[in-house]
């Protein structure tokens, strides 16, 4: 077949021109992961080869990526002999080191080393590359370029070759295939719409030609999907599935054994699925996509997007062991709770795609009994064994970013579940994105939806539990932070659009059938258009616009554990102080009110201390943010921020005697954290606060009563106040005076009475205060 | 013999007007109130005053009120009565603040402890008498929260809510 040995020709060189011992020996155009520069940074490079016996200065030397042969040049540097050099083409010249002023494109181009002239050394012109793997020539410096694990800077191994399976040919992505159906019958369209409707989606044959090349006889066809299907039901252009060894056993085309032709209801744009499907793939077991035109019998029925159909085919791609249960979740919604130990109640929301005739769902309901009901301080140790928690994190961020609604987060479809035993994880794999980038809302802010305040969550546990575990938080906040900057960032979306745009304007003209107008698919690129009764679908590039800017400000909100008020990472005694500095402060709720432990992010507050002041969350901070104090006493978490514990300085805490002080009062108990708080309060103030406060204001019974020299008197007040104590003698006249309007503390206090200067008699004595007076009577007896 | 049924009658009737004291709540509904549910102190004076709840059959980790009464009359101590038998149990943390005529509450056991279900005594409260007059302790119902062991809020359906009747004389 001479259109893969072309395809391969362009996928792997061609030209190649030795020189003076130089080439090009390697290179990786798609770097998302794999080694980083000096700077951190994942970019492209390019590795250089001197195949001869003597060092090669590069003075004079030149890199290129179009025919501008001199476009960047090699400063004064020189390749020992059988040395290799790395030259980072970042378009970063300002980086110390070897960087260049353009940058490789995955989807293929060229790259030229020249010498002094300038003169063309080595070249190769190169097809799409995968991700993180890069092309190098194996042997060293003479042979061929094959897809290889990289061999970054080092001699370029046999064992690190890997061969791309064949359908890649099918999803080549740089031009738009041609698939022509011949129908044994001549009222296929009824007899497709009869099969799919009346007679539980049953196949129909059909002959399929591909590329004008390859002839299959005898595929199955039939139409698919479920709202794609009904929104397109009085259409011609409906989606379709081909099934290429329905008849006959071992017919595939290029190695697949299904395939998806989608029509793009619900994206005037026809590249959601497209750029989705790429976003994806950098992060997730994701279908490749392509574009074709459908015809039958050489009649257009329109252009369709290719996407690669998610099964044993797909999954050896990404899995040693393809033979393990594949899951997808139903039409219903699939939200991964735990419904008890029935298969039955899994069946009606999930179905099995492989292993049909073992059918046992075991290790699923398994999964999910553990997904729901491990506790939080095991969830990470616990389900790292059950599930990939990298990928399910991954696939948060991505539905986010892109706000894809219509899938786990959102509806509960569109997503499967594989279960690779050798492993022994489950891997979550996204399906179904021609209403991402906002066009399925499910009643959320598309451009605004809260990244951690979520409202579905107590309805999908594995989101849930992600939100909850500090740590899977914030590596879901890194990968939102890594997708919105790159691969989903404005810039990115509308770079792909811009490639895309003229590889499919044509053929979208041209399709009659399309669900929208032409001047909808021009305009959906950049804009919202209004389709289907006022129905809004955002523009690719204002949505990724407006959404990474509405992140970006996320980004920068602040978490909150509630209890720990000072942010130091734990709950304890000195929790108690922000709530009494910060008392009846107020600034913005929370999204919900909760003393939950687990990290909850919201917008700053001006007075940011007084935020985590805010146990609860509900926008006031009074008592019943202690409650989280006491819910939460001694936990822990890593801190993000700054800690605000209060510096006990002098300064500071006479500055704030009175708030202490109201503290320490509004605190009662003798329990173990009352007895920690109220020491290191007393502890601020020199004990001042630990005087017993009693709680009744009172003057007790002298004793001994009666006496003849000394008596002691006690009383007890409850508050700061002045008090007077007299004493009188039977006719009411003063006698003595022992306390005089003096202001005193809340507390017990004793009076020791001289009784010499009284004469023998009954005598009254007197407590005069704010709460009043209280007499009692006493004898002298000489 | 009539003077005896007359006799009798007075005593039937004196004793259906004697102030009530607080008894243990005879409807099975569960219940917010304080005992005594009345109190008379005199000026200057201070009695104590118990916040309870009965018949909690779903269990309770902390709760927060906040309760209204009338400053000019009445005074409440900033501390809690400390020899009080708590459902919330010795290793609590309570929480009391005056704020003019309003007592902020909130008390919480610590983690690790189980959660309270039945009847108990939340708090007891110091009253001190400041000028003659009838006022009520009131506990806002919208404001009374109660939180399971996971700090997150329980509905106690049915609650029942009364007021303590102060009288300074």
């Amino acid at each position: 077949m001479k259109y893969p040995v072309i395809i391969f020709l362009v996928l792997f060189g061609w030209g190649i021109l030795f020189g003076q011992g130089l080439t090009i020996n390697e290179f990786m155009a798609d770097n998302l992961s794999t080694v980083a520069d000096q700077d951190g940074e994942y970019d492209d490079w390019v590795e250089i080869y001197n195949n001869s016996d003597a060092a090669i200065s590069l003075s004079g030397y030149y890199l290129s990526d179009d025919d501008n042969l001199t476009r960047w040049a090699f400063p004064d540097t020189s390749i020992p002999s059988h040395g290799f050099l790395i030259v980072w083409v970042d378009d970063d010249v300002n980086q110390v080191g070897l960087h260049t002023n353009f940058k490789l494109s995955a989807y293929g181009e060229a790259v030229n080393l020249s010498g002094p002239g300038p003169v063309l050394v080595d070249s190769v012109s190169y097809g799409p590359q995968m991700t993180d793997i890069s092309s190098g020539r194996y042997p060293d410096g003479t042979g061929s370029f094959r897809y290889m694990y990289p061999t970054f800077a080092a001699a370029n191994l046999g064992d690190q070759i890997i061969f791309p399976d064949s359908s890649q040919y099918v999803f080549n992505d740089s031009i738009v295939h041609r698939f022509n159906l011949h129908f044994y019958t001549p009222n296929w369209r009824d007899s497709l719409k009869h099969y799919f409707e009346d007679l539980d989606k049953k196949y129909f044959p059909a002959q399929l030609i591909f590329d004008d090349s390859i002839i299959l006889d005898s595929i199955g066809v039939r139409y698919k999907g479920n709202s794609s299907y009904t929104l397109s039901r009085n259409t011609p252009k409906k989606p379709i599935k081909f099934n290429f060894n329905k008849y006959r056993d071992s017919q595939t085309l290029y190695g697949l054994h299904r395939l998806n032709l989608h029509n793009s209801v619900s994206d005037p744009s026809f590249m959601r699925e497209v750029i989705g499907y790429n976003i994806a793939r950098r992060y997730l077991p994701a279908p490749r996509t392509a574009y074709a035109n459908l015809y039958v019998d050489g009649e257009l029925i329109g252009l369709y997007v290719v996407v690669e159909q998610i099964d044993k085919i797909f999954i050896r791609r990404y899995f040693e062991n393809n033979a393990c249960n594949l899951y997808k979740a139903g039409n219903n919604g699939a939200g991964l709770t735990y419904l008890g130990e029935n298969q039955g109640e899994y069946e009606s929301l999930y179905s099995l795609k492989t292993n049909e005739d073992e059918n046992d769902w075991s290790r699923f309901i398994e999964m999910i009994d553990k997904l729901n009901y491990t506790p939080s301080r095991n969830f990470v140790d616990t389900m790292c064994k059950w599930l990939n928690l990298d990928g399910c994190v991954r696939l948060l961020a991505f539905n986010m970013v892109l706000s894809h609604f219509d899938s786990y987060t959102g509806s509960g479809r569109n997503y499967y579940l594989y279960d690779d035993m050798d492993a022994g994880r489950f891997n979550i794999i996204p399906w179904d994105l021609n209403e991402s980038f906002g066009v399925y809302t499910g009643g959320w802010d598309v451009f605004a939806q809260d990244l951690t305040n979520i409202s579905n969550l107590s309805q999908r546990p594995l989101n849930r539990r992600i939100l909850e575990d500090d740590s899977l938080q914030q590596v879901y906040l890194d990968y939102i932070a890594q997708m919105s900057a790159g691969p989903a960032s404005y810039d990115s979306v509308a770079a792909l659009t811009a490639r895309l745009f003229p590889l499919i304007d044509s053929c979208v003209l041209a399709d009659t059938n399309k669900l929208y107008t032409y001047q909808n698919f021009i305009d959906n690129i950049d804009n919202d258009v209004y389709v289907d009764l006022r129905r809004l679908i955002p523009g690719l590039k204002s949505f990724a616009r407006i959404r990474n800017d509405n992140i970006a400000v996320q980004l920068t909100y602040k978490t909150v554990f509630p209890g720990d008020t000072d942010n130091n990472g734990l709950v304890n005694e000195l929790d108690i102080l922000p709530v009494g500095l910060y008392f009846l402060t107020t600034g913005t709720p929370r999204f919900k009110i909760s003393n939950n432990w687990q990290p909850w992010r919201l917008p700053a507050w001006d007075n940011l201390p007084a935020m985590y002041a805010d146990a609860n969350g509900d926008g006031v901070i009074d008592e019943r943010d202690i409650i989280a104090i006491g819910v939460n006493w001694g936990n822990t978490h890593i801190v993000s921020g700054r800690s605000f514990t209060i510096d006990l300085d002098d300064s500071f805490i006479e500055k704030y005697r009175g708030n202490f002080e109201t503290i320490y009062g509004s605190l009662s108990g003798a329990s173990a954290p009352i007895i920690a708080m109220k020491a290191l309060l007393d502890s601020l103030f020199d004990g001042a606060f630990s005087r017993p406060t009693p709680s009744i204001f009172s003057l007790d019974q002298n004793y001994p009563n009666p006496f003849n020299s000394e008596t002691i008197i006690e009383y007890s007040i409850p508050q700061n106040q002045d008090v007077t104590i007299i004493i009188y003698n039977l006719l009411g006249q003063e006698v003595s005076r022992p306390v005089n309007n003096q202001f005193l503390e809340a507390g017990e206090y004793q009076i020791h009475l001289d009784g010499t200067i009284l004469a023998t008699g009954i005598y009254f004595y007197r407590i005069k205060t704010d709460q009043g007076d209280i007499v009692r009577k006493m004898t002298v007896i000489k | 013999m009539k003077s005896f049924r007359l006799i009798a009658m007075i005593l039937i009737l004196t004793m259906m007007g004697c102030s009530k004291k607080s008894t243990e709540p005879t409807s099975a509904n569960p219940k917010l109130s304080f005992a005594p549910s009345t109190i008379g102190i005199s000026s200057g004076y201070s009695a104590q005053v118990r916040l309870r709840i009965d018949n909690f059959s779903q269990p309770i980790f902390a709760a927060s009120f906040r309760i209204d009464f009338n400053g000019s009359k009445i005074s409440v101590s900033d501390s809690l009565v400390s020899d009080i038998e708590s459902i919330f149990g010795e290793n609590s943390i309570s929480f009391i603040r005056i704020d003019s005529s309003v007592i902020h509450l909130s008390l919480t056991r610590i983690q690790g402890e189980g959660a309270f279900s039945g009847s108990g005594i939340i708090c007891g409260m110091i009253l001190t008498g400041l000028e003659s007059g009838v006022c009520s302790l009131t506990i806002r119902q919208t404001e009374s929260y109660f939180y399971d062991i996971d700090g997150n809020i329980v509905t106690i359906n049915n609650l029942e809510i009364s007021p303590a009747i102060v009288t300074v004389n």
